[in-house]
């Protein structure tokens, strides 16, 4: 279980998807590992353990998550063709309110690649909630995102965020982004004003 | 004009002049000689207006399959009245050591062209120098003739305005400056023709899913030449000839093995109908190899089904190489990986159908097929089950998992279902679950595979027809072969393609007919739309002698708002400022903050200025179209309306009203005679999404309406929930109203409400029209050919359609009810969205136009 929670922070996507669900049905040997990285000096690593040790929200991530999957197909043949971010946001706010704030942050911080709508729908919601405990999240994701736009869609949602401890976060992920070889792209600099 | 006047040794006496056809004055050649600063003044000449007007060419005059403006010649006679002509005199002769020249301040804008070709312009950047021919011609009665015309309409940093300048250099020895004309072009901006504008076609996709439809249209068109209206023509839109095609002949053989089972279940399965709609996720993409035969390279057909313990072989998934799109990446991690691992996978199936199916899968009875899963199976399980909706769990063997999806997909069809109910998905690894996949009640499997499985469903439908030399429609009624090897021997080695790409029903989305006028003549010009689905390629495809087409905006940006269903232009209107727009203002929705109206298109409308847009709320709806819940009509030929009518606004602007719709559905309700027992319906004979929907009017407005809509789960919509969405839409138009009062000057009367009931759409969580949107119509020569509501209805009245026809009559419309339910309005369209229509406008002296 320790491996499937190190290569679940390692990696993105699907493989991300697999430890994930690795851990999130591997029981009590699962529950001892996330528990000893609630402390853990990424805060990803913090924010997957305390998702995932959140069991009593899983029926709701899981239904959330299935929600957004009908969201292409069911518009797919319409004038619309494809989802657009709001409907992402409208529907987690008002069928979950701030209940999946972290969750939808942590998703954010490990769905680089997922469709635009989805990101964007991710980012719009977590602006409207503010809460701190995602705001590393939102960092990571405009840190590692290639995309320009999403980039300036998480920056503008962290600077709404007035978390007092931004600077200490930005410190963080710079230094991180560092040691694997990375710059923190300037439009992300920017929140230290 | 530039006059040369020297005295001395030198005496000299001349003037230079060029002349632009203005079209503003009465001169009897049209043209007058330009002079003063170079200005462009908006206005009539006698007003004080000054400056030149040209043309975008960018129709194809010589049917070379590319706009005239493309290249630098006159392309055919007919291409002259195209051109703005341009005149060169000069009053005597010249001495050669004088140079005379003429230059433009963009060469990328405007291009001069001379009978022979081009002088200056795109290919010849630089000012053109009158060659001794050129002064000959220039002494002549009509000057050097050149004519004008324009490489682009006004856009994102160009205003539409070009700058000539005729220059007149003394020799050097002389120690003179030279000397100076100019004038100012303005290139000609590109309009849309409002409803008010003769029709004389009307465009519609043909499809094999709508035909109804089309046949339905064309009773009503038909219809609409009557009563001393021009005749309109239909033009079906020939979509599968626009779709994109793959070639994947060389892995025909392999897929030979699997025809059996494709045909009838296949058939069954779509219900009918063939659409690779959601197979357009991979436009652009290259086709590889389905993935199972990638994995089984080397492996027969035939030994994989022995492998698999079938008779049979089912085909894989296909996988779409796109090495540009990272989501195509996590697709084909996503899928490997699920088929990857060596555990068994189990189901929970409700219904015994499955059970059934996966033995016919394998081509044993019921018990064999237990005794066969038995190796790894639950099977008592499975046995344990009884009729009805009582769930079991069967374990499939590993190797059989691969195909599950799909499989489970077929049956469905099998076995007449139109949608399989499937439990949740798990992936057991020694007694302990390791995946878990939420699955819908649909018969898509795991997230996000669920997507690409009913994708390779219809693109195998494509695909079989292909392989088998017919044309889908003529597949769709292909009989179920009896003994699957002849039809798989018959399919071996034909030539097969895969459609990547949706049969696209909404014409009006993928373009705007407009036009584009210089003084006495029009270009049609069509606008395409920043809209990457199949309708794209069609606007390029009308491309002929007097029409053009444009794109002003790039089709990647592609967002629901840059639909052309969501662009339209009012009649002629004043606004409250007193600004006349004689040919009406440009509205479309502006979208959300992070899906926007593309903004080149947006600056492309602005810069057109006598069309002004300006924008509308649409984002509360799915869609998100202007066209979904406003329209403008002329009001013409009825004499009592003289005294409700404003001279200078013969129109009325239709827009949807649920309060209206509750109105009419009250005053139905009061209708019935309860002593009689009499009953009334809402949405007769209807169905959504698979489910009945007719609804007693009484128990409706009693208690809202059971039905699935959107997608499941499925939900009811109460009765509160319906009043509290209504109430919900109503405000929001309301703000509509009052931004159309304001931007256009009319008055609250000229708004005519039209009942639609609305509901919140489960999945979008925007509003979507529940009964039909009937403003978005057809409006042609007065003829209003619009969606039947199917609203409620009491002794063969329904009450909605009562109510608008009235309306529309009373302007003086014909109104003509079409049927749109089931090929539009359930895909949230309605008859506007699946239409699209060419109108005829005079040509637009829209130099007078008078900016505010």
């Amino acid at each position: 279980m320790e491996q499937h929670f190190i290569d679940a922070v390692a990696s993105s996507g699907h493989t991300y998807a697999h430890h994930e669900a690795a851990l999130r049905v591997g029981g009590s040997s699962a529950v001892d590992v996330l528990n000893r990285h609630l402390h853990d000096a990424d805060p990803i690593a913090r924010l997957l353990a305390r998702v995932l040790l959140e069991q009593p929200r899983v029926p709701a991530y899981q239904s959330a998550v299935a929600h957004l999957e009908k969201l292409p197909i069911a518009l797919a043949r319409t004038p619309a063709g494809g989802p657009r971010p709001s409907m992402v946001q409208d529907f987690l706010n008002q069928d979950y309110g701030a209940d999946l704030v972290e969750f939808v942050g942590l998703r954010l911080a490990k769905e680089k690649s997922a469709q635009g709508w989805r990101v964007l729908g991710f980012i719009l919601y977590l602006g409207d909630h503010r809460v701190v405990s995602t705001s590393e999240a939102l960092i990571r994701f405009a840190t590692e995102t290639t995309d320009e736009s999403w980039r300036g869609f998480a920056v503008d949602a962290v600077r709404g965020f007035d978390d007092p401890d931004l600077a200490t976060k930005l410190d963080a992920e710079e230094a991180r982004a560092r040691v694997a070889g990375h710059e923190m792209p300037p439009l992300v600099r920017t929140l230290r004003r | 004009m530039v006059n040369i006047a020297l005295e001395g040794e030198n005496a000299l006496n001349f003037t230079v002049s060029m002349s632009l056809d203005l079209h503003r004055t009465g001169d009897p050649d049209g043209l007058i000689e330009i002079n003063g600063n170079g200005d462009w003044v908006w206005g009539k000449t006698a007003d004080g207006g000054i400056g030149a007007v040209v043309l975008v060419n960018h129709d194809d005059d010589d049917g070379s399959d590319t706009h005239d403006n493309a290249d630098g010649i006159i392309n055919a006679d007919r291409d002259k009245n195209d051109l703005a002509p341009l005149r060169i005199k000069t009053s005597q002769e010249i001495p050669d050591t004088w140079n005379i020249s003429l230059s433009v301040d963009d060469y990328t804008k405007l291009r001069v062209l001379r009978g022979d070709g081009e002088v200056l312009g795109p290919d010849r950047a630089a000012p053109y120098q009158l060659t001794v021919a050129d002064l000959v011609a220039s002494r002549g009665e009509s000057g050097l003739p050149l004519f004008m015309e324009a490489i682009t309409f006004a856009s994102q940093g160009f205003d539409g305005l070009v700058k000539l300048t005729l220059t007149v250099t003394p020799p050097a020895i002389l120690g003179l400056q030279p000397v100076e004309d100019e004038a100012t072009v303005r290139v000609a901006p590109w309009m849309i023709p409002h409803h008010g504008v003769p029709a004389t076609h009307v465009y519609v996709s043909k499809l094999d899913s709508n035909a109804d439809f089309r046949a339905r249209l064309k009773t009503e068109v038909i219809k609409s030449r009557h009563g001393g209206f021009r005749s309109v023509g239909l033009v079906e839109i020939d979509v599968k000839d626009l779709v994109e095609w793959v070639d994947i002949a060389g892995v025909v053989d392999l897929f030979a093995w699997c025809a059996y089972r494709g045909f009838k279940t296949l058939l069954e399965y779509t219900g009918g109908e063939a659409d690779t709609n959601a197979v357009r996720l991979f436009r652009d993409r290259l086709i590889e190899l389905p993935s199972w035969v990638a994995k089984e390279a080397g492996v027969t057909v035939a030994e994989a089904a022995g492998d698999y313990g079938m008779t049979e072989a089912g085909f894989g998934a296909l996988e779409f190489s796109g090495p540009k799109n990272s989501e195509l990446a996590d697709y084909r991690d996503d899928f490997d990986g699920w088929i990857a691992v060596g555990q068994s996978v189990r189901l929970e199936i409700g219904d015994e159908l499955w059970i059934q199916a996966f033995a016919d899968l394998a081509g044993l009875n019921l018990d064999d097929f237990l005794d066969y899963a038995g190796g790894t199976a639950d099977s008592n399980r499975a046995r344990a089950y009884s009729p009805g909706y009582r769930p079991c769990t069967i374990v499939l063997p590993p190797r059989a998992r691969k195909r599950t999806a799909i499989d489970l997909a077929t049956f469905a069809g099998y076995f007449g279902l139109s949608e399989a109910e499937l439990g949740e998905l798990d992936r057991w690894r020694n007694d302990e679950i390791v995946a878990h996949y939420g699955v819908d009640t649909k018969v898509y499997l795991a997230p996000p595979a669920t997507v690409r499985i009913q994708d390779h469903f219809l693109a195998w439908l494509e695909f079989y027809a292909g392989a088998c030399d017919k044309t889908l429609e003529e597949f769709l009624r292909f009989p179920a072969p009896s003994d699957a090897r002849t039809v798989a021997e018959q399919m071996v080695d034909l030539p097969c393609r895969i459609a990547v790409d949706e049969l696209d029903p909404w014409a009006q989305d993928c373009m705007e007919i407009g036009y584009t006028s210089l003084p006495g003549h029009n270009i049609t010009s069509v606008l395409r739309a920043s809209r990457n689905r199949t309708l794209h390629h069609y606007p390029r495809t009308l491309l002929a002698a007097e029409v053009g087409d444009w794109q002003p905006g790039d089709l990647t940006h592609n967002t629901t708002y840059d639909s052309f269903g969501n662009l339209e232009v009012t009649p002629p209107v004043r606004g409250p400022d007193g600004t006349e727009y004689p040919w009406g203002r440009i509205y479309f929705g502006n979208g959300d903050v992070d899906s926007q109206f593309e903004p080149k298109v947006r600056t492309f409308l602005q810069q057109q200025v006598v069309q002004k847009p300006f924008e509308i709320h649409t984002n509360w709806l799915s869609v998100g179209h202007v066209d979904e819940f406003i329209s403008f009509v002329p009001v013409s030929g009825n004499p009592s309306l003289s005294g409700r009518n404003r001279p200078e606004f013969p129109y009325r602007v239709l827009l949807a009203s649920p309060k209206a719709a509750h109105v009419a559905l009250l005053k139905a309700l009061r209708s019935l005679d309860a002593r009689r027992h009499e009953t009334g319906l809402i949405f007769e004979g209807r169905s959504f999404d698979g489910f009945n929907i007719e609804t007693d009017l009484k128990e409706y407005d009693d208690n809202g309406l059971e039905a699935v809509l959107g997608y499941p789960p499925a939900t009811t919509m109460t009765a509160l929930n319906l009043k509290n969405w209504n109430e919900e839409v109503q405000g929001i138009v309301d703000g509509v109203r009052r931004v159309l009062i304001r931007e256009l000057g009319i008055l609250d009367n000229e708004i005519i409400d039209v009942p639609v009931l609305y509901h919140r759409n489960n999945v979008s969580r925007k509003f979507d029209a529940l009964t039909t949107a009937m403003m978005n119509m057809l409006v042609i020569n007065g003829h209003c050919i619009y969606p039947t509501p199917f609203g409620p209805t009491c002794k063969g009245v329904d009450y909605f359609k009562a109510d608008f026809e009235a309306k529309l009559t009373d302007l003086g419309l014909v109104p003509h009810a079409i049927d749109d339910w089931n090929e539009y309005h359930l895909a949230q369209g309605e008859v506007h969205c699946g239409t699209n229509t060419l109108r005829k406008p005079e040509p637009a002296h829209w130099w007078e136009f008078i900016a505010p």
